[in-house]
């Protein structure tokens, strides 16, 4: 029976055997398969450690990184000042800000796992969070960059239609929609920071995924590794005014960037570090929005999470998001504005 | 009295028209009118739903079904339940609004238990001597700005007071406005130069082969 182009016995089992060999691999223990896929840096070949910043290096490099930015802050002041006339308003309030730039860089916490969620039954859509974070972490006003996207999505029951979701709605909120807000998911297993050739990208113990701006090279591969669309880049160079400074500033988070670098959400840094909430959990008028320590059996987070559960977007990628979305306590949705502004 | 009362409506449109501007303090500020000033006179009983004189109507809102004796204690109307003091809207501080959740509380134990771990409505940081500055920015929006001293050992509190989101007489939130979507990047700079400049290239590449190859030939021999 064997002829051109049929397979005898033999070849037969043996892809048989080769398939079943093929699906026994397969279906090895999905963290074992995992564990197989973790890439090896040249630190694993050579036994050397893996490069992370220490406390002492980041003190040193914030240090540098603050008197860069008040050389720059200064220069842009005195403009001002040449502008608007010594004496004005602009001029007193460019140099108080240029003066009290802080750049920290308080490390993570011991002990401490931030999270956030978010009530997809209480988000109105009104995108304050958004801009809320562009003027808290001194994003660039000229390159398009909203570290959040607010995503309009018809509701159907239980579940969100999320191919029929979309960022340019114009009124809100409407009658069978959700409105879910997406920035960086801070995963415990980033895709982005496998992804980065230079290591400019890595995961705090706190659980909060950091740019290294000096170090990154601009490659945006990790922009292409994200499944959430949550990196952005800086395409031109930054402008930010000084009258909007935040001098509130984090090494790792809003000090102001350079071109060709990539950013992202820091869930406000150089806010929680320090024991604060961040600008888009402080703004929303709503109050949708949780933030606190997992590992806290008081915290926010911890109460919501075990009182109205969660899901988070994309699980089939498998990177296991901290930012949760949950639907809370069923209440009257906030009234629709009737007869346009209102 | 009667001219008192008839003024009364305009000094509530005046207080309504200040009270972004109330919010906003949150400290200082004196009480305005107390409700005992009339209801020493006038005698309510509290079963009642609506008070058209209040601009109050019960029978419809999130807390439809109430009565006013559910919140105020009749006769003297300022004092509600869980002895807090109320006056007619004016420039309250923080506090005294905070005062008021007990109210709210009484009835919404679970909410309240959300609230006072920060998982219902807003928290903020508090620094030692910080004040919030408000700065307009990005596209025109404004923003309050944290400006402390030193941004370390924050300490997270609750935003507001319940009555500072939910109206009490009709509790369902008002959607606030919508802001602006998304911007594009910025659009790539103009590269119509880039390719004059190689055909230009090509050009003066082919120029140059075609100089050099009939000196090339000369050499050779």
């Amino acid at each position: 029976m064997t002829g051109p182009g049929r397979v005898d016995g033999k070849r037969r089992s043996l892809l048989k055997a080769g398939v079943l060999a093929g699906i026994s691999f397969v279906a090895v223990s999905r963290s074992t398969l995992m564990s197989m896929l973790k890439p090896v840096g040249l630190s694993e070949i050579l036994g050397v450690p893996p490069r992370r910043e220490t406390e002492e290096t980041l003190t040193r490099k914030a240090e540098w990184k603050e008197r860069q930015v008040k050389e720059w802050c200064i220069e842009e002041a005195e403009a001002v000042c040449r502008e608007r006339g010594e004496g004005s308003e602009e001029c007193v309030e460019a140099r108080r800000r240029c003066e009290a730039v802080e750049v920290k860089a308080t490390p993570a916490r011991p002990g401490v796992a931030f999270a956030m969620a978010l009530d997809v039954n209480k988000c109105i859509g009104c995108r304050r969070c958004a801009y809320a974070c562009v003027m808290e972490n001194n994003v660039a006003r000229n390159n398009g960059i909203e570290w959040i996207k607010v995503l309009e999505a018809p509701r159907e029951g239980e579940a969100i239609d999320f191919l029929k979701a979309r960022l340019d709605y114009t009124d809100a909120p409407k009658d069978g929609m959700v409105y879910v807000p997406v920035a960086c998911m801070h995963c415990e297993n980033p895709p982005c920071v496998m992804a980065c050739p230079v290591r400019a990208t890595w995961r705090e113990p706190d659980g909060i995924v950091v740019v290294d701006y000096e170090r990154c090279i601009g490659c945006r591969y990790c922009m292409t590794a994200c499944p959430y669309g949550a990196r952005h880049f800086n395409w031109g160079v930054p402008e930010t005014s000084v009258l909007e400074l935040n001098p509130n500033m984090h090494i790792l988070g809003n000090v102001p960037r350079q071109v060709h670098v990539v950013e992202k959400c820091t869930w406000c840094i150089h806010r929680t570090r320090d024991g604060g909430v961040p600008a888009c959990v402080e703004v929303c008028p709503v109050g949708a929005r949780v933030f606190g320590d997992l590992n806290d059996p008081e915290s926010p987070i911890r109460r919501v999470l075990e009182e109205y559960g969660a899901f988070v977007l994309k699980p089939e990628a498998g990177t296991k998001p901290r930012f949760f979305y949950f639907f809370g306590p069923a209440r009257t949705p906030p009234a629709g504005r009737e007869g346009g502004e209102g | 009295m009667g001219l008192g009362l008839r003024l009364l409506p305009l000094l509530l449109l005046a207080v309504a028209a200040l009270s972004p501007l109330v919010l906003a303090a949150s400290s200082g500020g004196q009480e305005v009118y107390p409700c005992s000033q009339c209801h020493a006179y006038i005698a309510v009983s509290g079963q009642s739903r609506a008070n058209e004189f209040h601009g109050i109507d019960l029978a419809e809102g999130a807390h439809a079904g109430l009565y006013c004796s559910n919140c105020h204690q009749a006769p003297q109307v300022d004092l509600l339940v869980g002895d807090v003091n109320i006056s007619i809207p004016g420039l309250h501080p923080r506090d005294s609004l905070m005062g008021l959740n007990r109210v709210c509380a009484s009835c919404h134990a679970d909410i309240y238990a959300d609230y006072r771990v920060h998982a219902h409505g807003n928290q903020t940081y508090l620094c030692n001597d910080g004040v919030a500055e408000m700065v307009e920015g990005y596209k025109g929006v404004g923003y309050w700005f944290h400006l402390c001293p030193e941004y370390v050992d924050l300490k997270v509190a609750p935003a507001r007071a319940c009555v500072e989101c939910h109206n009490p007489h009709a509790p369902t939130m008002l959607a606030p406005s919508i802001l602006p979507g998304p911007s594009d990047r910025p659009s790539p700079p103009d590269e119509s130069g880039i390719a004059l400049g190689g055909v230009v290239a090509v050009f003066v590449g082919l120029a140059l082969i075609l100089w050099t190859a009939p000196l090339k030939e000369v050499e050779q021999p």
